[in-house]
């Protein structure tokens, strides 16, 4: 008897249906699987087998077949060992599925019979609803993921036997009660808070000005000035990722498999690759073209940590996904395009020694040296960084004072406001924030009045500010702007933002 | 070896072999003229010479080597001032040929300060320097000193800044710039009518012993000498105030903190007699220069703004510490400091840290 059971697999971050098929013949007995699987896939025999038995069932005695059609698209990870099981139980009649309307079936399988999670749970589940399945049995550790997926039925099962009893009619496996997006933001818990940052007025004010414009920043500072601790805060302080976005975040997480046992994503990612790490690592890459740290943080804070300690080419590599918010992979044997919209928030040493400018230690470095450690960041990366803020250490006593500070949550509440006359003003075109704005949009929309320009003019004749500096004071003025609810840029604003080119200043270069 | 006279020829050929200037003075008294010493130069020299210097000599011995060079110097547009220059002739080693690039006439200047000290300046010793060079350059006065990095670079700054026009004695040939950061300032210098000039024929590398001989031609050129910041012992400032002293010039010193040990010498020669100096006023003052008064824009300051520069002229301060001082949010606080900086009144340095420029 021929069996065909609903499967499902991804390519990149979108699922795609595979029918899995088997078919129990006489001859000696065998077990091949055929239509383009991998290494994991091909495994799937020996497990499939023993979680058989070990469920109570038997292999069937002869040449079994199983195929994963469409036969000509690559199939990995070991997500078919569950519907490749269910297929030669009822093509070896052993049980007869009653309950297989419309619902999908993945999950791989332990040697005892238990399901184990896989990746790209949540891609399969958006894409098999959007192609008219009404339902999908899948491991427990997975459930989360899909939690607020409407419209399909969500079976999560513990092992083969639950799913056996649910497909037979025994034993309907309970349906997992779906959430809406709005009752999985509540639950929403940030790792840090404003409020645990002592001092930093300074770092303060300009963080919450790059998050109300989505500005890029950088944090330059002594170490053990708490350059991590105020970019952990940067979630916090961003608004709450909408529906979609996170969508796209979970699915990406999803199809790299970093969410087993987690549900969907609703705080933005917050990721810190090492300065180690290789140029595939930070974009994307590998035989399979998986997606690297900045599709990662998509929607969120992509943290590179002494960012000049990062290889060149690693940061080079990083520019083009900044700048269109897309990484595209190319491999000879795969191709993905992974969404890369984050902030960059980077952090480093002033120089080698890590103290120049420093109160309280001496920095031994030379100009030279101070110099060259700064030339790391190339000015095509520097030119994509709006805010540049030097934060200093904070003194003991101010840590251990008990006065509680401002908490993320009455920074959010600005931000938000700022956020909304963005969102009023960018309507109908492709961005939402300031700091997407092109060259005619800052013409439009950042006009100065006769006092702002001509302290800006003072300003650039007066520092080492540059053309693209120039551009750059503009945007930041305009959030600024945004902050205090103004229509107008205001002298105040730009003054403000003039504050925020540290690495134009001219201490830097003598 | 067209447009060069044959002492200049031999002069030049000379300075190739860097000869510390006392020895180069002993051939010329010996010798009386270059040229006699070109005319008389031959293998048996090399027992009288340090060897590099003897190699140099007869490599360019030839003629093709030599013409080589003065094309070198043609095309690099280089002047060479072999006469006696006015004031460098009563110095102990006066220097027996000058290159230069720029305005020659500078070293007859008539009001000259030589602002010097040391490579690793603080920021407050920086500030100080560019402020008093862009004050002294303003009234007309030349500043001169060695292109140095730190306290040189920042007076020279501060002198283009004030338009005024600057003498830098290179420690390397005039065609290299060392310190290579320069290379904004040498070009200024340039563009604004100043003057590049060295005893060291171009291609010089910037050794070691340059620096410390062309420190009395930075003593010399100048009426009087200011320093600022020095470290203790044998340091380029302290040469260079030593060779002050020995041609009767005046000399200045900017007080500091006392527990910094790059204060140390200048408050040593302020008890020995130097003069003490806060600002340009001070030197011009001492000088007997005139002063044409600049009538200063009165500048309004607002309330918060007033708050901010009293606060600094107590002493320095990081951001978070005035926003905690004067009470004033991270934001208004960011634009007043943007604009008392424009306004010249206060400056920032490293790790975000300001200071009051005018008293």
């Amino acid at each position: 008897m021929l069996a065909r059971i609903p499967g499902f697999s991804v390519t990149g971050v979108e699922g795609f249906p595979v029918i899995v098929e088997a078919f129990v013949s006489g001859g000696l007995p065998s077990l091949d699987v055929v239509g383009l699987p991998d290494a994991a896939v091909k495994e799937s025999r020996d497990r499939v087998r023993v979680a058989m038995i070990n469920s109570g069932f038997t292999m069937p005695i002869g040449r079994v077949t199983v195929n994963l059609a469409p036969a000509d698209t690559k199939k990995e990870g070991p997500a078919f060992d569950l519907p490749i099981a269910i297929a030669i139980l009822k093509a070896s009649d052993q049980i007869i599925v009653k309950e297989l309307q419309d619902v999908i079936l993945f999950g791989e399988l332990s040697l005892d019979g238990s399901l184990q999670p896989v990746k790209g749970a949540l891609p399969m589940v958006i894409s098999a609803h959007q192609q008219g399945f009404k339902g999908v049995i899948l491991p427990v550790g997975n459930a989360k993921e899909v939690i607020t997926v409407q419209g399909m039925d969500v079976y999560p099962a513990e092992n083969l036997k639950d799913v056996i009893y649910h497909l037979t009619g025994r034993e309907r496996i309970a349906k997992q009660q779906q959430k809406s997006y709005e009752e999985c933001l509540l639950e929403t818990v940030f790792p840090m808070d404003m409020a645990e940052v002592k001092g930093q007025t300074g770092a303060r004010r300009a963080l919450e000005v790059a998050c109300a414009g989505g500005h890029n920043i950088i944090m330059i500072g002594v170490p053990g000035a708490g350059k991590t601790m105020l970019a952990r805060c940067i979630p916090s302080i961003l608004p709450p990722m909408t529906y979609e976005e996170a969508l796209e975040t979970t699915r990406i997480h999803s199809v790299t498999g970093a969410l087993r046992n987690q549900g969907m994503l609703t705080a933005r990612p917050f990721r810190s690759p090492h300065h180690s790490a290789s140029v595939p690592a930070l974009v994307g890459g590998g035989s399979k073209a998986v997606p690297g740290e900045v599709s990662l943080a998509h929607n969120g804070v992509l943290f590179l940590d002494e960012i000049a300690e990062f290889s060149k080419a690693a940061l080079e590599a990083l520019r083009q996904p900044l700048e269109d918010g897309v990484a595209a992979v190319t491999r000879v044997n795969a191709k993905s395009a992974y969404q890369a919209k984050c902030m960059l928030v980077a952090s480093m040493n002033p120089c080698p020694c890590g103290y120049y400018g420093s109160k309280n230690k001496k920095c031994r470095c030379t100009t030279g040296e101070i110099r060259r450690y700064l030339d790391r960041l190339s000015g095509p990366m520097l030119d994509r960084i709006d805010i540049h803020i030097e934060v200093d250490s904070v003194p003991v006593e101010e840590i251990r004072a008990t006065g509680s500070e401002e908490s993320s949550k009455t920074i959010l509440e600005r931000v938000q406001a700022a956020r909304k006359i963005q969102l009023e003003r960018f309507k109908g075109t492709a961005i939402h924030c300031n700091a997407q704005m092109d060259n005619k949009l800052v013409k439009e929309y950042c006009r100065l009045d006769h006092s702002a320009e001509a302290l800006l003019h003072a300003a650039i004749k007066g520092q080492n500010i540059s053309m693209r500096g120039y551009t750059r004071i503009l945007k930041v003025a305009r959030t600024i702007a945004d902050l205090r609810g103004a229509k107008e840029i205001g002298m105040n604003d730009v003054a403000e933002a003039i504050q925020y080119r540290s690495l134009d200043d001219k201490y830097w270069r003598n | 070896m067209a447009g060069f006279k044959k002492e200049e020829i031999s002069r030049i050929w000379l300075s190739f072999a860097d000869l510390p200037p006392a020895k180069m003075a002993a051939i010329l008294d010996a010798y009386g003229s270059a040229f006699a010493y070109f005319t008389d130069f031959n293998q048996k020299m090399w027992e009288l010479l340090p060897i590099g210097a003897y190699n140099a000599l007869t490599r360019l011995h030839e003629k093709e080597a030599l013409v080589k060079e003065l094309d070198t110097l043609h095309a690099l547009g280089v002047q060479v001032l072999t006469e006696p220059v006015s004031c460098f002739q009563d110095i102990l080693e006066p220097p027996m040929i000058l290159y230069a690039l720029g305005d020659t006439t500078l070293l007859q200047a008539e009001k000259v300060i030589s602002i010097v000290g040391t490579r690793k300046a603080t920021a407050y010793g920086k500030m100080m320097a560019q402020s008093i060079g862009e004050e002294l350059a303003k009234q007309g006065v030349v500043i001169a000193n060695g292109f140095a990095r730190g306290i040189d670079s920042a007076a020279l700054e501060g002198a283009l800044n004030g338009g005024g026009r600057c003498i830098a004695f290179m420690g390397c040939g005039i065609d290299s710039i060392y310190p290579p950061e320069n290379r904004e300032l040498y070009r200024q210098i340039l563009d604004k009518g100043g003057l590049i000039v060295s005893e060291y024929p171009p291609g010089a590398p910037p050794s070691g012993h340059h620096f410390p001989q062309r420190n009395r031609l930075i003593s010399a050129v100048a009426d009087g000498i200011l320093l600022i910041e020095s470290k203790p012992d044998g340091s380029g400032g302290t040469i260079t105030v030593n060779h002050a002293m020995e041609q009767g010039k005046e000399v200045f010193v900017l007080p500091g903190p006392v527990n910094n040990e790059l204060y140390r010498m200048p408050h040593v020669l302020i008890r020995d007699g130097a003069r003490l100096v806060t600002c340009a006023g001070d030197i011009l003052e001492d000088m007997g220069w005139e002063r044409t008064e600049e009538e200063a824009p009165e500048t309004e300051l607002t309330q918060a703004q007033g708050q901010i520069v009293n606060l600094l002229s107590q002493g320095d301060a990081s951001f978070d510490e005035i926003a905690e001082a004067c009470r004033q949010n991270a934001g208004d606080l960011n634009s007043n400091l943007t604009i008392l900086e424009i306004m010249g009144i206060i400056k920032k340095s490293a790790g975000r840290i300001y200071m009051k420029v005018k008293r």
